[in-house]
C-alpha cells in the first residue's frame, strides 16, 4: 500500500474567488514561461506543472497544448 | 415521524402492487424472484456476494462499505414496512450480524480485514437494536444510522456530514422559528379581522385613523426580528468565504450530457490522466437488493474524511450542476468556467446527489455519489486505481 502525499495545488491569494478559470490558466502559463526563462530540463518548474495539473481539465490541457504546437495559443507565454 | 410513517406506510400498502410510487422505489431484479421462488428461504448472503462497488476498494475495505450498504434496507422503513418484500428483507438482514467475519463469505480472509471501529460500533449497535425492540415499534421509531440519502415521504434535511451544512441546518432552524411566529401572529390577526367583519357581529365600525404609539411599535418590532435573522445569516455566509486552510486534494468533477467525469490529476507525473473516470448512474434494471434507485452510480467519488478538499466543477457541453445535499454543495458545472468548492467532510459514509441544472433528456439520470473513507483506504484506493 504505497503512501500518496496529499498535496495539491495551495489556495492562491490573486484568485480568492469561486472562478478558478483564471487561476488554471496561469499557472499553465507560468509553468511554460518557467520552461523558456530555466530551460527544459530544470527541475525548478516541476512545482508548476503540478499546479496546472491539478487545477485544469484534461481536455483544456490537450488543447492548449495543441495550440501551443500550432502556434495559435492564445495566452503571453 | 411516526405518525407520518404510519400514514405513508398505509398509503403506500396501496401503491404497492403497482408501478407508482413506494414500489418502484423498492424494485429489485434477480433477488427478489428468487426469494419468491425458493419460497423465502433465499440466502441474502448467498446472493449478495458481487458488489458492485468492489473495484474501488482495496480488499481488506471491502467489509466496511459492504456493512454500510447492507443497512440500506432498513434506513427509512418506518414508511413502507408493510411491503411484504421489504418485511422479508429486513427479517433476512437483521438475521445476519454485520461484521467481518460472515458478511464476505467467498471472497476475503478475515483476517485480511481491517475493522474500522466507528463503522463498525455504528452498524453493529444498530442491529443489536433492531433486533432488539419489537417491529411494530422499530417501524415507527426512527433507524439511528445517518440519512444521507434522499428518502420516501421526507420533509426535513439529510442529516450533515460538513460544517457548511451543518451551518445551513442551524440557519435554518433559527429563521423558522421566527417565521413560525409571524405566520401564526399574521394568521391570528386576519382570522379575527375576518370574524368579526360581519354586519350581525359588529354593526358600529371603527373609525380609527392614527394612533401614533402602535404604527411606532409595527415598525420597530419587524426591525428586531430582521434583525434576529439577519445576524446568524450573515455569520453564515461570511464565514463561508474564509478559507484559511490549503487543501489537500484537488478533485475534478466535469459534467457532460449524461454522466459525471472524475479526475483527480494531483498524482499526474505528465500532462496524461493518470486517475479519471466516468460515473455514469446504474439502470434500474441491473439494481442490487437495498440500492437506491436513480442514485447509486457504478464509481463512486472516493475521498478521505477529516480532509479539506478542493472541488474544480466544469462541463463539458451544456451546463450542470454538481449537488450533494449531505455535504451542502451545490454549485453550477459551466462549460468553460472552474468553480471552485472547499469542503470538510466530517463523518466516513457515502453521499448521494444529483444532477441539478437542466441539461437534456436525462437530467434526471446522472447522480452523484461520494464515498468518504480513512485516509489509509483512500490512500490504498488511489495506487489501485493507478495500476
Amino acid at each position: 500500500m504505497a503512501e500518496i502525499e496529499l498535496k495539491t495545488a495551495p489556495a492562491d491569494f490573486r484568485f480568492p474567488t469561486t472562478n478558478q478559470t483564471r487561476h488554471c490558466f496561469t499557472r499553465y502559463i507560468e509553468f511554460h514561461r518557467c520552461l523558456s526563462a530555466k530551460g527544459e530540463n530544470s527541475g525548478e518548474c516541476e512545482k508548476f506543472a503540478k499546479y496546472y495539473r491539478s487545477l485544469c481539465p484534461g481536455e483544456w490541457v490537450d488543447k492548449w497544448n495543441e495550440q501551443r504546437e500550432n502556434g495559435t495559443f492564445p495566452g503571453p507565454l | 415521524m411516526g405518525l407520518l410513517s404510519y400514514v405513508g406506510s398505509s398509503f403506500m400498502r396501496k401503491c404497492r402492487k403497482g408501478n407508482i410510487g413506494v414500489s418502484r422505489f423498492l424494485h429489485t431484479s434477480n433477488f427478489e424472484r428468487k426469494l419468491i421462488l425458493s419460497g423465502g428461504t433465499e440466502s441474502y448472503q448467498g446472493h449478495f456476494s458481487k458488489r458492485s462497488y468492489s473495484s474501488l476498494l482495496a480488499a481488506g475495505s471491502d467489509c466496511r462499505t459492504t456493512v454500510a450498504r447492507m443497512r440500506m434496507p432498513n434506513i427509512g422503513s418506518g414508511g413502507f414496512s408493510s411491503s411484504t418484500y421489504l418485511s422479508l428483507a429486513k427479517r433476512n438482514s437483521r438475521s445476519i450480524h454485520f461484521d467481518s467475519k460472515n458478511s464476505l463469505p467467498t471472497s476475503v480472509n478475515p483476517e485480511q480485514i481491517v475493522q474500522n471501529s466507528e463503522i463498525h460500533n455504528i452498524t453493529t449497535d444498530v442491529v443489536k437494536m433492531m433486533g432488539d425492540i419489537p417491529r411494530w415499534i422499530s417501524q415507527s421509531v426512527s433507524t439511528i444510522a445517518p440519512c444521507d440519502a434522499p428518502e420516501p415521504w421526507q420533509i426535513g434535511f439529510q442529516d450533515a456530514a460538513t460544517p457548511m451544512m451543518q451551518g445551513i441546518i442551524d440557519l435554518h432552524h433559527d429563521i423558522f422559528f421566527f417565521l413560525t411566529n409571524i405566520a401564526v401572529f399574521v394568521s391570528y390577526i386576519m382570522a379575527r379581522a375576518l370574524w368579526h367583519f360581519s354586519h350581525k357581529r359588529n354593526p358600529i365600525p371603527q373609525r380609527i385613523v392614527h394612533g401614533t404609539t402602535i404604527e411606532i411599535i409595527w415598525t420597530i418590532f419587524p426591525s428586531i426580528i430582521l434583525m434576529f435573522v439577519a445576524i446568524p445569516s450573515f455569520a453564515l455566509l461570511y464565514s463561508m468565504d474564509e478559507v484559511v486552510v490549503d487543501p489537500s486534494i484537488t478533485i475534478k468533477a466535469i459534467g457532460h450530457q449524461w454522466y459525471w467525469s472524475y479526475e483527480y490529476s494531483d498524482y499526474n507525473s505528465s500532462d496524461e490522466q493518470s486517475l479519471a473516470f466516468d460515473s455514469y448512474m446504474i439502470p434500474e434494471s441491473d439494481l442490487e437488493l437495498g440500492q437506491l434507485r436513480l442514485l447509486e452510480v457504478d464509481n463512486r467519488v472516493v475521498v478521505p474524511a477529516k480532509t479539506h478538499l478542493r472541488f474544480i466543477i466544469t462541463a463539458a457541453d451544456v451546463l450542470h450542476s454538481w449537488a450533494v445535499p449531505s455535504l451542502g454543495v451545490k454549485c453550477d458545472a459551466v462549460p468553460g468556467r472552474l468553480n471552485q468548492i472547499s469542503t470538510f467532510i466530517q463523518r466516513e459514509g457515502v453521499y448521494y446527489g444529483q444532477c441539478s441544472e437542466i441539461c437534456g433528456t436525462n437530467h434526471a439520470f446522472m447522480p452523484i455519489v461520494v464515498e468518504a473513507v480513512s485516509t489509509n483506504d483512500y490512500s490504498s484506493w488511489v495506487s489501485n486505481q493507478m495500476q
